[in-house]
């Protein structure tokens, strides 16, 4: 990471007590003997306070530790980590933040096998899942909303929807995008769905840049769930969520373009967006596209698309399949197939 | 909407230099610390917002007044908004001009938004403090927000070898 490999800045002019007292003693003496040369100058730039005007009420240093520790709850373990190296008083207000932050790495460490070794039987792995629940509590309860969103996740998981719905909501509070987009599905699932209460959470997450939270918007949008039915709003939020790399988003917004569905009709954008859904691995994205190769006479990669639909689960494509694969010469299937073989989804960088 | 209709309710703001704001009870109710003043009946002549000057008050309720309409407490008036992407774009926008402060109006405005419970000035003010540490370097940092360096050189390490794992 990029903050990790600076190379440490030198230490301010004014750092360690007993250097300074040696330049105090020695300065005088050098000052004199310059005003004896030369006209007297104006004192030395003192200890330079870059570019912040002497302000002295406003010090964030001040900042009250409670503050501090709201403003940086949401923040990645390495904003809390570079914040606390910046002073004293930082350094010991986000205490609480910068233990969460260690608990919850551990717990994540716990939760996804990679301090666990591989192989683990199943009631070992449990012991495993219950520590890490565990430290996302406890990490949850020193302020870290990442950490709430991860208790959230665990206790949704094994059915304690209630306690993950506080979880959430206390994300959420502390403006966590993920926390308000999982309180916002939670709501979508709540018996009966409270989908007004959801469109209000997916709003802030999904202006905040959670893809999930747009695409779900896009959703309520569109059915006119919790929100009046609004195409072009719709189709916006998909390509949104398509851009940062959310598969049904894409699939989607190649409707939207394919249909003029809230966007000017515009096949080559639909067909452009398909390709990309279909290459992520979308199921009616592949089958979708192996019905268009094979219309366009390229039986070979229809083949392949449509045999990478079935694998998916697309169980209309595998008629299809068959009726290509009769039709094709023996070389020319193993061709197909062997590249079906081959194919691996594109994976997206993750944009944020 | 039937408030809007039937004349708006108007409170009385008073910061502690003397200055006397009016705003729609919506508008300051905006404000968790207000708006249980309101409820418990606290509001009939005017409220003293101590603390804060005048000068913040009216950046506060500026933010407040913008953001009324769309967080607005009643879930009907969300799902009447037309548009509503291009407007929370725009509010996103407008947000991010709102906080382009000096860094003493940042720091008032952080603590105003604490004392008044307003959760998006919370939000927004909080954001842009982390944005700035991830953004910048610790130098930089530290000059923004004018925070001195009181490490001696062998501390900073020590703090810097302890926080080594959250770069893993």
């Amino acid at each position: 990471m990029d903050a990790a490999s600076r190379t440490w800045p030198p230490p301010n002019p004014s750092p360690a007590p007993f250097s300074s007292r040696l330049r105090a003693s020695s300065d005088p003496h050098r000052r004199r003997r310059r005003r004896h040369s030369k006209k007297p100058k104006p004192e030395p730039p003192a200890p330079p306070p870059k570019n912040a005007p002497v302000c002295s009420g406003a010090d964030f240093e001040s900042l009250p530790p409670e503050l501090l520790h709201r403003a940086l709850s949401a923040a990645g373990a390495a904003d809390v980590s570079a914040a606390s190296r910046a002073c004293r008083s930082w350094r010991d207000a986000l205490q609480p933040l910068r233990e969460a932050a260690a608990l919850h790495a551990h717990g994540r460490r716990l939760k996804h096998g990679s301090a666990v070794p591989a192989g683990l039987d199943g009631e070992r792995r449990e012991a495993a899942r219950q520590s890490a629940l565990g430290l996302f509590k406890r990490a949850a309860r020193l302020g870290s909303a990442a950490a709430m969103v991860d208790a959230g996740l665990m206790c949704w998981e094994e059915g304690q929807r209630e306690e993950a719905v506080g979880y959430y909501q206390a994300a959420s509070e502390l403006g966590h995008p993920v926390g308000m987009c999982n309180l916002g599905v939670s709501y979508l699932e709540a018996d009966p769905p409270q989908a007004e209460e959801a469109v209000r959470w997916f709003y802030p997450a999904a202006s905040a840049g959670n893809v999930r939270a747009q695409y779900n918007l896009a959703l309520c949008l569109q059915n006119g769930k919790g929100i009046k039915r609004n195409q072009r709003e719709a189709a916006k939020w998909y390509l949104r969520a398509a851009e940062g790399g959310n598969v049904r988003a894409m699939y989607n917004v190649s409707l939207c373009y394919g249909f003029g569905e809230g966007f000017t009709p515009d096949p080559v954008r639909a067909k452009k967006w398909l390709q990309l859904a279909a290459d992520c691995g979308h199921r009616k994205a592949l089958y979708e596209s192996g019905i268009k190769l094979c219309a366009a006479g390229d039986k070979i990669r229809s083949l392949m698309y449509l045999e990478l639909a079935t694998r998916h689960g697309e169980s209309a494509a595998s008629h299809m399949r068959d009726v290509i694969l009769e039709s094709l010469s023996p070389a020319n299937a193993q061709r197909a197939l062997s590249d079906a073989d081959k194919w691996r989804p594109k994976s997206l960088s993750a944009r944020r | 909407m039937a408030t809007r209709e039937a004349g708006k309710k108007m409170i009385m703001l008073k910061s502690p230099d003397g200055m006397e704001f009016e705003v729609e009870e919506a508008v300051a109710m905006e404000s968790q610390t207000i708006r249980k003043m309101i409820e418990d009946d606290c509001a009939d002549t005017a409220i003293l917002i101590p603390n804060i000057n005048s000068k913040i008050l009216s950046r506060v309720i500026e933010y407040c007044n913008k953001h009324v309409p769309t967080t607005g407490a009643t879930g009907a008036a969300a799902s009447d908004t037309v548009a509503p992407a291009a407007l929370a774009e725009d509010l996103k926008i407008w947000d991010a001009e709102f906080i382009k402060v000096n860094r003493a109006t940042r720091f008032d405005l952080i603590q105003a938004a604490s004392y008044l419970n307003i959760k998006g000035l919370l939000d927004l003010t909080s954001q842009t403090t982390i944005d700035t540490i991830s953004d910048n370097s610790l130098e930089e940092i530290r000059s923004f927000l004018s925070t001195k360096n009181d490490y001696l050189p062998e501390e900073e390490q020590t703090i810097r070898r302890e926080n080594q794992w959250a770069f893993q």
